[in-house]
């Protein structure tokens, strides 16, 4: 995509906990749009350069998902390195941890390769200098052929003299140069003339990524570098080729990638031996003693466990009272919006409509939204203290028996709030088969919606002594149907094979305020926006089935829902269901809590205690248990079918979800039922 | 020197990388994250279940699983790494003062 642009586009690069994330705050402000890259489950950040920062001017910034290397072994790094090469960003802007300068420069070193106009923001220079690094911010520009900017991302320290260099490389006035890594002898030779090939053979790639670089990334083996230079060129991975990597690797007894990538890092240990004047010695951190506690054997796990129950504990019991108040408000609003409607002399249909979709659909929702903010607040704490990668770490073991990452916890737990955040909470996860995996599995966690079923339905029909027991069973049966769909999962729609567990554990860090409220903001600002909208379509054609044809009572037998129920009897009489009860189910589509309702309209029975009393009289309590257990499995509520298309990022996964739940539904309830019989309930 | 996997190190003993046992596409990702043959890796905690954390290029921390731990092979180092207490350097050159660990 070349062509005009109006502004010059900032990409920022650069390897996960490097403080990226505060630089693009620090450059953006609150003007910021969070989405998912085309296709992608990852998370893709852009915004426009704050006034204040830009002067006259003004620049796109993206931010580029965080990566060691532009390998293509994680999506991540694949879009990438595709957004350098496709989008051709004016400037690149690659962040690295000064106290990390040798395996940070990898990433540099690859831009470098790849022909971007690099700028380095040499960020956390504070914490360096503290931790006893002596740094020549002026030698590293010379060594590495682009300008580089000495940083304090927290605390807003050299953002203007970035978005100044940034702007004199845009305009090809910052100092730069090519550089070239010495891959050895026997390499250069054979990347010459694989070069010579590409630029002969295949010169679209030649053009697009560079000879020498496409040459480098071959003999990497790198899939998807070799599959777009074999488009143009078949025979290029020929045995000749082959051969010589044979040969190397019997000369120096490893892989000709493992070679280029050492060739790579002793290319920076040059650097990074020149520049760092002056290194601390090796010592134990505070995080390391922290460490000691936290992923301690006997420690870790009660630790871990805590951190949940107080998080837990402050979205819901913080979130009580603002929930009461949002409810006061929906209703308030309701009542005021329905006398509005009657004055106005809308027709009837009209106001009806109104009222069911935007109060009872978006309103409903709209209640949780306290607690999703605090949910969003708690994570960004435990996120940007550090804490949440030590989480992963004690929970790996466990997770991993059951398909899914150590990270995967908390979405989990937080699913028994609501599920909507909780599948937003998946974002943690970087990996995106572990984000998609987790996100599937998520809706079988039982919301509070759910619970609320449960208990009344329980209350109904059991003994108080075991309406506890009856309600608790049903969260085994969660447990365990997790488990085994997260195995399943793993078998057949992960396509990457389960990854040992390796992941950098970042020093322990206070976080700064405008950082978590920014990341709390922007994820409740996503979940308004987009579920908002989907959520009142879905509400507007739940109210349109339940009142028409003309004439049919709301949500009765003669309404579309109702023949929808009457039509789906057959396929639900192996559980015993009847079209009330698949009614009823078919609400809670809209809202899980909406079935109790649902029932109250059906049974015409106004209030709680006279529903209970009727429904005795028509199920029997094993009928009442299937109908929980299905009530469990099926179908996610439209939110969380929105949130999981908005985070899928595809309406394929949203509506596998909705499958593959209700067919679980079916057959654990039929399952629960013929056991139930055979052992003489009923 | 004796080429052990990463499991055999205990707790501050250190090892050069010698090879990374693990399928290609694995195999180069720990060697670009910092687990390049040559350089230097030190046991910094050993936890839960074989879990442990180690340091890679000086500084930074790193936590990898037991099998991982298994796939990773060192040239053991004799020396051992000795720190000194906490927010003191051995020495205690330069800046006498204690440091905030963040």
């Amino acid at each position: 995509m070349t062509g005009k642009k109006e502004f010059p586009v900032f990409a920022l690069a650069g390897n996960p906990n490097t403080g990226k994330t505060t630089v693009f705050n620090a450059l953006t402000g609150t003007h910021q749009k969070i989405g998912n890259w085309p296709g992608a489950t990852v998370e893709k950040k852009s915004g426009r350069l704050r006034k204040k920062l830009s002067g006259k001017n003004s620049a796109r910034i993206v931010d580029l998902p965080g990566t060691y290397s532009l390998s293509a072994y994680t999506q991540e790094e694949l879009i990438a390195r595709n957004f350098v090469v496709e989008e051709e960003p004016d400037v690149v802007v690659d962040v690295v941890d000064a106290s990390n300068l040798e395996r940070n420069l990898y990433l540099a070193v690859q831009l470098k390769e790849l022909g971007a106009n690099l700028v380095i923001a040499l960020n956390m220079v504070d914490i360096a200098h503290r931790r006893g690094y002596k740094i020549d911010a002026k030698a590293l520009s010379e060594l590495i052929g682009c300008p580089v900017v000495p940083l304090v991302a927290d605390k807003e320290e050299g953002i203007e003299e970035l978005v100044e260099v940034a702007f004199l490389a845009a305009g090809g006035k910052a100092a730069s140069r090519q550089i070239s890594v010495n891959y050895g002898k026997d390499l250069e030779g054979k990347i010459e003339e694989l070069g010579e090939r590409i630029s002969r053979k295949s010169p679209s790639a030649a053009e697009k990524y560079g000879a020498r670089w496409a040459a480098v990334k071959l003999l990497e083996k790198d899939a998807d570098i070799i599959q777009k230079v074999q488009t143009q060129d078949k025979g290029i991975c020929d045995a000749r080729l082959s051969d010589f990597e044979r040969e190397m690797e019997e000369k120096t007894g490893e892989p000709v990638d493992i070679t280029i990538a050492s060739r790579r890092y002793g290319f920076i240990n040059g650097i990074v031996k020149t520049v760092i004047e002056k290194s601390p010695e090796e010592r134990i951190i505070r995080s390391d003693q922290i460490d000691r506690i936290v992923t301690n054997p006997l420690l870790g796990v009660p630790l871990f466990l805590l951190v949940m129950y107080s998080l837990f504990q402050f979205v819901f019991i913080t979130g009580e009272p603002l929930m009461g108040l949002m409810e006061a408000g929906v209703g308030l609003s309701g009542s005021f919006l329905g006398e509005a409607l009657s004055a106005s002399k809308a027709p009837a249909w009209f106001s009806e409509l109104i009222l069911v979709a935007l109060v009872d659909g978006v309103g409903n929702v709209l209640i949780f939204l306290p607690n999703i903010l605090l949910l969003f607040l708690g994570i960004a704490v435990l996120e940007d203290t550090g804490y949440m990668a030590r989480a992963a770490f004690v929970m790996s073991r466990v997770m991993q028996k059951i398909g899914l990452h150590g990270k995967s916890f908390i979405p989990l737990v937080l699913g028994f709030g609501c599920n909507v955040p909780a599948v937003m909470a998946a974002r943690t996860l970087k990996n995106k088969d572990d984000r998609l995996l987790t996100i599937l599995v998520n809706p079988l966690v039982p919301c509070a919606a759910r619970m609320e079923v449960f208990v009344f339905l329980a209350g109904a029909f059991f003994a108080p002594t075991i309406a506890g027991q009856v309600v608790f069973s049903l969260m085994l049966l969660s447990f365990l149907l997790i488990a085994a769909m997260g195995l399943l999962f793993r078998r057949f729609i992960a396509s990457e094979t389960k990854q040992p567990f390796v992941m950098e554990l970042p020093p322990y860090h206070v976080p700064t305020f405008k950082g978590i409220f920014l990341h709390m903001w922007q994820r409740t600002k996503v979940f308004v926006q987009k579920a908002g909208t989907f959520i009142f379509l879905v509400a507007v054609i739940m109210w349109f089935l339940a009142s028409y044809p003309q004439g049919a009572e709301y949500g009765g037998s003669e309404s579309y829902i109702g023949m929808a129920g009457h039509m789906l009897e057959p396929l639900f009489q192996p559980l015993g269901f009847d079209w009330k009860g698949i009614v009823a189910l078919l609400f809670g589509f809209l809202a899980k809590e909406v079935v109790i309702s649902a029932f109250g309209i059906l049974y015409s029975v106004a209030d709680e205690a006279a529903l209970t009393d009727t429904l005795a009289t028509v199920w029997t309590p094993l009928q009442a248990y299937v109908f929980m257990a299905f009530t469990l499995i099926y179908v996610p509520c439209i939110a969380t079918i929105a949130v999981i298309k908005q985070e899928t990022n595809s309406w394929k996964w949203a509506g596998f979800t909705i499958f593959y739940s209700t067919v679980l539904a079916w057959l654990i309830a039929f399952i629960v039922l013929q056991l139930g019989l055979a052992l003489g309930y009923g | 020197m004796a080429k052990v996997s990463l499991r055999a190190l205990n707790e501050r003993e250190s090892g050069i990388v010698v090879k990374i046992d693990a399928e290609p596409q694995l195999r180069r990702h720990l060697t670009e994250m910092g687990f390049d043959p040559g350089s230097i890796i030190t046991v910094i905690n050993k936890g839960m279940a074989g879990l442990m954390v180690v340091q890679i290029k000086g500084c930074c921390r790193v936590a990898v699983s037991r099998e991982m731990a298994g796939q990773i092979y060192v040239d053991k180092l004799e020396e051992e790494f000795r720190p000194g207490p906490c927010g003191h350097r051995r020495g205690r050159r330069g800046m006498g003062r204690r440091h905030r660990w963040w």
